[in-house]
């Protein structure tokens, strides 16, 4: 009976202590969720910095009869480097870096029948322009030195967004302040269960009767007025 | 004798000098034969010197002659230029009583202090003349309140509580946890002293 007691107070002592402690869950819930926005603002715009734009035309080359086996990918890039399609390339395309810097903008490989070159540019009109450009004259120079007959373009020249690169998440920013509110409601909890029930202070007459089996001769009040001024005789 | 003005007592809010009073009826009524009453804790600033003050003053407004003796080694009272002298002098025979007594401003109520020689405070309270002077001070005056450090740092102060006819422990709510409380219980009880109760201080 007494241990029932015990524990009911316990019970009615820990909900006090919680509504006690409201506006520390409360600022433990906006933390959070001030957290989870910020962390969702930082990747935001980290992600938007990493997203690369790319022209892509596809093409399939027709191979002749006498033909030897070719590394379409390597070959094609090696020519595509070559100084006649880098003389063609200033001339035609306004290119600001060296030849080397804006090659490394450029990708070809090889898919199934079909060879892509793609090229990676803020501007989309400039990206589709270099695109076809560099296809154009690189297919010239070589369909002269290998038995490739022809290129057929399958898919012209399209600005589009890497389909590796899509939207980090699918989540609104509500989203994670809902999210961040209930983990801060939660964890704030957590703690003040922590320390409610590893708190083992005397605090009341109960306690010393409960843990010291004493009796309790007088309970002095807190008077924050005076309190400061409390001490001995002298 | 010589006479020392004590704390007044004007800023002292209502509720606590009804619960110091409370304090004072409860001992009467749980130890009506206790006269020589320790008050200690188990751990540091949990109101000690205030609440034996306070119960020094009540039971002297409560027409008892009451003596408040300071023997919290660790705190020596006075100033820089004059300590006040007290049990270390008595017990090394240099001063007598009377030179050591303080009456205070309150009717009744008498004050000594433990001295000078605080590095000493074990050879003090083991001394025979400290034993007499207990015995006599017991004669002399209603109650004997004995302000002590506390227990877990002052080896004397179970040794005082030895002495006397019990203790009141002093714990400052939600300061304290309960194992030192009984450590600091089993220690006053090893020392033969019976503890009259708790008093439960900033609730």
């Amino acid at each position: 009976m007494q241990e029932k007691a015990f524990k009911t107070r316990k019970i009615r002592d820990f909900l006090e202590n919680i509504f006690r402690n409201i506006g520390t869950i409360i600022l433990g819930a906006i933390l959070f969720a001030l957290i989870f926005v910020v962390v969702y603002v930082i990747k935001d715009k980290m992600h938007e910095s990493r997203i690369v734009y790319a022209s892509v035309i596809e093409v399939r080359p027709s191979v002749g009869k006498n033909d030897k086996k070719v590394d379409m990918e390597k070959e094609f890039f090696k020519v595509m480097s070559s100084s006649k399609v880098e003389e063609a390339m200033k001339e035609e395309v306004a290119i600001d870096l060296s030849y080397e810097e804006f090659m490394e903008s450029v990708m070809v490989y090889f898919k199934g029948n079909s060879l892509f070159i793609s090229f990676e540019d803020q501007d989309e009109e400039y990206a589709n322009l270099v695109v076809t450009k560099l296809f154009n004259k690189t297919a010239y120079e070589f369909m002269k030195e290998y038995s490739v007959e022809s290129f057929e373009i399958i898919k012209p020249a399209t600005y589009t967004v890497d389909a590796s690169k899509k939207d980090w998440t699918n989540k609104s920013v509500g989203w994670f302040i809902l999210v961040g509110a209930a983990l801060g409601t939660g964890i704030t909890l957590a703690f003040l269960c922590a320390f409610y029930f590893l708190d083992n202070t005397i605090k009341d007459e109960q306690d010393v009767r409960e843990y010291l089996d004493l009796p309790v001769l007088t309970v002095i009040p807190v008077d924050k007025h005076t309190d400061d001024k409390r001490g001995g005789a002298l | 004798m010589n006479k020392i003005r004590v704390r007044n007592n004007n800023n002292i809010n209502e509720n606590v000098l009804k619960a110091i009073d409370r304090l004072r009826v409860n001992i009467e009524f749980v130890a009506p034969d206790k006269r020589v009453i320790a008050i200690t804790s188990a751990s540091d600033r949990e109101g000690k010197s205030f609440v034996a003050y306070q119960l020094a003053c009540m039971e002297a407004v409560h027409n008892k002659k009451v003596i408040l003796l300071h023997l919290d080694f660790r705190k020596i009272v006075g100033n820089r230029n004059k300590y006040l002298d007290g049990f270390a002098q008595i017990v090394d025979g240099s001063m007598d009583v009377s030179d050591v007594m303080y009456k205070t401003d309150i009717r009744n109520m008498y004050m000594m202090f433990a001295g000078v020689d605080t590095d000493k405070s074990m050879d003090i309270v083991e001394n025979q003349r400290f034993d007499k002077l207990i015995k006599w001070l017991r004669t002399k005056f209603d109650y004997v309140i004995i302000d002590t450090a506390t227990i877990g740092k002052g080896m004397e102060t179970p040794v005082i509580c030895s002495k006397c006819d019990g203790a009141v422990l002093v714990t400052e709510s939600g300061a304290v946890s309960y194992k030192k409380e009984r450590n600091a219980i089993e220690q006053i009880r090893m020392a033969g002293c019976e503890i009259i109760g708790v008093v439960i201080n900033n609730r």
